[in-house]
């Protein structure tokens, strides 16, 4: 029972994550209609800029959280303007491709820079706290209940402001939002903005429970898209229960199954999936 | 051009490939020619599903690593000679490519990237931890080179020295633009070429888009297998990396850069590319730095990459003559 208990926990914090992860990355698909493989490698950028202010400026860890929200926000922005822009009219591959050369560019980025060594930074907090015979750190409370908060606002975000709205409409009908006055390219370059910080806070987030390393985003980005292609493309809702079901289902074959093939399980399962329906589980078909 | 014209061209061009190793004293500069060409052949499989049936596999790398994997093994733990090894690894790979091309390739549009990533993923990290067989994390080592073949009467090749692998290698090269051009000048290299212009539209010509995918994506997950078989030889030791993502985008980085969906591209690219990284050495892990802004420059200025550049500016020429 307490082993459940805590694999449960641990599953639920591990969901956090994704499902911020995979909310960033739905949101940008919904609106860009590219699949963003660049996500996990910004998700890694995220981590480091919150190391260096936390760990080389001595900057507490919230303000840590907050400047790396608010730098890979700017980052997004920029990506989107400079990189991807040029190729909407242009056949999908070529922003596939542009993506990968943009992981070559910024992991290789951080490679040269700080080296393949592994980093952490400390918890805010490193109480733990005894619940029902099991032990829980206060950064897994922190996790979970900051993500929560932030999925929330979110969704506020997007359903009560103008801005929102504008977002909304334009992932339904861009043309349709066109012909209602609304930018769309400004629109798209906030969603990407928003997305990538989304990111960037879930590996702050994780960054004093895991390590932080340029590889990091790899398998985080590979589970993002599991989740989105079960929960379907450009949905909000299933990004985040979904993000919150691989998180839990990963924990518990780890601790239950096997904890050397969980990934290959996990991505196996996937490629099954889309054997029986190809677009996903919630997706419409072509 | 001519037939005549055509076939003295090739046959200067075999003469000057056969005469270099005469000509190049400098070990290490084979040794970039031999890599040069496994890379040609891993270009051209990748070419073949994306710039002919216009499907962006990201896995292609990981079905080089099963190759390179499954042809190492075959010789350590069974102790099969090499030229046992490499066919039964080939024959390995393409059987996995058609059990997974079955599922992965029904998906169309975003989705089959994204699937065949996983499917990378899933495949990388059963190398990666399958100790027992693979050596894991560790890595393989110790592979042995190729046998030698004994000729009656005239003596034996060995394959210990660099040139002779880089003939080996180049024969090789040399069957997989035989088999590939063949093939895509063939009806279902028409077909193909259909497929990436709009699949629902071919179908809707009666063509068979999801045999045409499958066929097309064994073949080419067999001739990436063959390249990973022959890298695991000659290098002699391998490692899980081999079989990562990483690979496939060294490979579509050859291929976006040499020129998609023609055969010279990538072959252009793949000795490229080899001979830019030893100029830019000196930049260390800015190398691959420098190469991912040049693929992002390349598909935003040239998409058709070297290949594609030229000929557009030989157009533009022909049609300045005109007028």
């Amino acid at each position: 029972m307490g082993i459940l208990l805590q694999t449960l926990i641990n599953g639920i914090m591990l969901g956090s994550v994704y499902a911020m992860v995979a909310l960033g990355l739905t949101l940008i698909y919904g609106i860009l209609n590219v699949p963003n493989f660049v996500h996990g490698t910004l998700y890694m950028i995220g981590a480091y800029i919150a190391y260096f202010a936390i760990v080389s400026f001595g900057a507490p860890y919230w303000v840590g959280l907050i400047v790396s929200l608010i730098i890979l926000f700017a980052i997004g922005i920029l990506l989107e303007r400079i990189v991807f822009r040029p190729f909407y009219d242009k056949p999908l591959i070529n922003s596939f491709i542009v993506a990968v050369g943009l992981i070559l560019v910024l992991e290789n980025t951080a490679l040269s820079l700080w080296g393949p060594e592994f980093r952490q930074f400390a918890a805010p907090s490193d109480k733990v706290i005894k619940v029902m015979g099991v032990m829980i750190t206060a950064q897994r409370i922190i996790v979970i209940v900051t993500a929560a908060v932030l999925i929330w606002l979110v969704h506020l975000f997007i359903k009560k402001t103008r801005l929102g709205s504008a977002i909304e409409a334009t992932s339904q009908n861009p043309d349709g939002a066109l012909l209602m006055g609304i930018n769309i390219s400004h629109m798209r370059g906030i969603t990407f903005g928003i997305g990538t910080a989304l990111a960037a806070v879930a590996a702050v987030l994780v960054g004093p429970i895991l390590l932080i390393y340029p590889a990091m985003g790899h398998t985080v980005i590979g589970m993002a898209f599991v989740i989105i292609i079960i929960g379907g493309m450009g949905s909000f809702i299933g990004a985040v229960l979904g993000g919150y079901i691989i998180g839990i289902l990963e924990t518990l074959v780890t601790s239950y199954i096997t904890n050397f093939f969980t990934e290959a399980i996990i991505f196996g399962l996937l490629v099954l999936l889309l054997a029986v329906r190809p677009t996903g589980l919630f997706g419409k078909p072509h | 051009m001519d037939k005549k014209r055509k076939a003295l061209c090739l046959g200067v061009l075999i003469l000057i490939i056969l005469i270099i190793p005469l000509f190049i004293k400098d070990e290490y500069y084979l040794h970039i020619l031999v890599m040069s060409g496994i890379w040609i052949i891993s270009a051209l499989s990748l070419n073949l599903i994306l710039g002919y049936a216009g499907q962006l596999n990201l896995a292609q790398g990981t079905f080089f690593g099963i190759g390179a994997y499954a042809t190492g093994l075959l010789m350590q733990k069974m102790g099969l000679s090499f030229w046992a090894a490499l066919p039964l690894g080939c024959l390995l790979t393409a059987t996995i490519g058609f059990v997974t091309g079955l599922p992965t390739l029904r998906t169309r549009g975003h989705y089959f990237p994204i699937a065949t990533m996983c499917l990378g993923i899933a495949i990388y990290y059963v190398i990666a931890r399958w100790d027992d067989v693979t050596g894991g994390a560790r890595g393989l080592f110790g592979l042995p080179r190729p046998d030698p073949i004994v000729i009656p009467f005239l003596g034996t090749i060995s394959f210990e020295s660099t040139a002779s692998c880089y003939y080996l290698v180049s024969f090789l090269v040399f069957i997989t633009i035989v088999v590939i051009h063949r093939l895509i000048t063939s009806l279902s290299g028409k077909r193909l070429i259909a497929i990436r212009g709009n699949e629902d539209l071919a179908q809707a010509l009666g063509i068979n888009t999801m045999r045409d995918k499958v066929i097309c994506f064994t073949i080419s997950t067999f001739f990436a297998g063959l390249a990973g078989g022959v890298f695991a030889s000659y290098m002699g030791s391998l490692m899980a990396e081999n079989a990562h993502f990483v690979t496939s985008f060294e490979m579509l980085l050859n291929v976006m850069i040499g020129g998609v969906g023609t055969i010279i591209g990538p072959i252009i690219g793949a000795i490229f590319l080899p001979l830019l990284s030893e100029e830019l050495h000196f930049l260390g892990g800015w190398r691959l730095v420098v190469y991912g802004l040049i693929l992002i420059l390349t598909i935003r200025f040239l998409p058709f990459g070297i290949v594609g550049g030229i000929r557009t500016a030989l157009a533009k020429r022909h049609d300045k003559r005109g007028v």
